[in-house]
């Protein structure tokens, strides 16, 4: 299943997420980059923010099992998600 | 380590973070695909049944910071928005080598950064550690090492 209009939904709050992470100006991301500098950690708390509701999407997703889209290669054999990119 | 305080904004970089990782959640649901930006582009190139939801995915990754360029730009882009030839030039070349990059190693900060680490995935940890130990050590070189050497 390809939805487009989930796509374009996921897209739409990828990109408001990196509005608002401040992810748009080069300088924030230089500024974590820049250890030896004034360094801003922000882009760490955006991993972290990021990779925890991933995980819990993640979690949600192999709870819900063969019903879900994600599951279409291997949810009912195996533990661990394969999912094709 | 001095750490810029005056540009430290955890509030609103763990909110957008989660956004993000909302995002991720929304495609892996109700498409079952990583969102992976490099994984994504290299597809609409090189996937030519697959390309719908992709284009909907960008459409709307762009959507938002471009909006908000338009009608904000001092707040979105602080720097200058009008490069000159070399810096154009220059960024041209950066997006080559983001690109080679990230398909060699078959991910990026979201991709491996977001969905692999939320995976507890060895390939994406090391992925991770590499790409961004050489960000680092790029902008070390080109900001405290370059500078002294040219003087």
């Amino acid at each position: 299943m390809s939805s487009v209009a989930g796509a374009l939904v996921a897209g739409l709050i990828f990109g408001l997420g990196l509005l608002l992470a401040g992810m748009t100006n080069p300088d924030k991301v230089l500024g974590f980059l820049d250890i030896a500098g004034a360094w801003d950690p922000s882009l760490a708390l955006v991993m972290v923010g990021g990779i925890a509701v991933a995980r819990m999407g993640l979690l949600l997703v192999r709870r819900r099992g063969a019903r879900s889209p994600a599951c279409r290669c291997t949810c009912r054999t195996s533990a661990r998600l394969t999912v094709a990119f | 380590m001095n750490i810029a305080w005056s540009t430290f904004t955890p509030w609103s970089a763990l909110a957008g973070g989660a956004l993000i990782g909302l995002a991720a959640s929304v495609l892996l649901l109700v498409n079952g695909r990583i969102a992976g930006i490099s994984g994504i582009l290299a597809g609409l190139v090189r996937a030519p049944g697959d390309r719908a939801w992709r284009l909907a995915f960008v459409s709307g990754l762009l959507a938002a910071p471009l909006a908000a360029g338009l009608v904000l730009p001092q707040h979105v882009f602080p720097t200058a928005l009008a490069p000159g030839i070399q810096e154009t030039l220059r960024l041209l070349v950066a997006g080559l080598l983001v690109g080679l990059g990230t398909r060699m190693a078959n991910g990026c900060t979201s991709g491996h950064g977001v969905c692999g680490l939320a995976r507890l995935s060895w390939r994406s940890l090391a992925a991770v550690v590499v790409f961004m130990g050489a960000a680092f050590g790029v902008v070390f070189v080109v900001r405290h090492v370059l500078p002294g050497v040219a003087a």
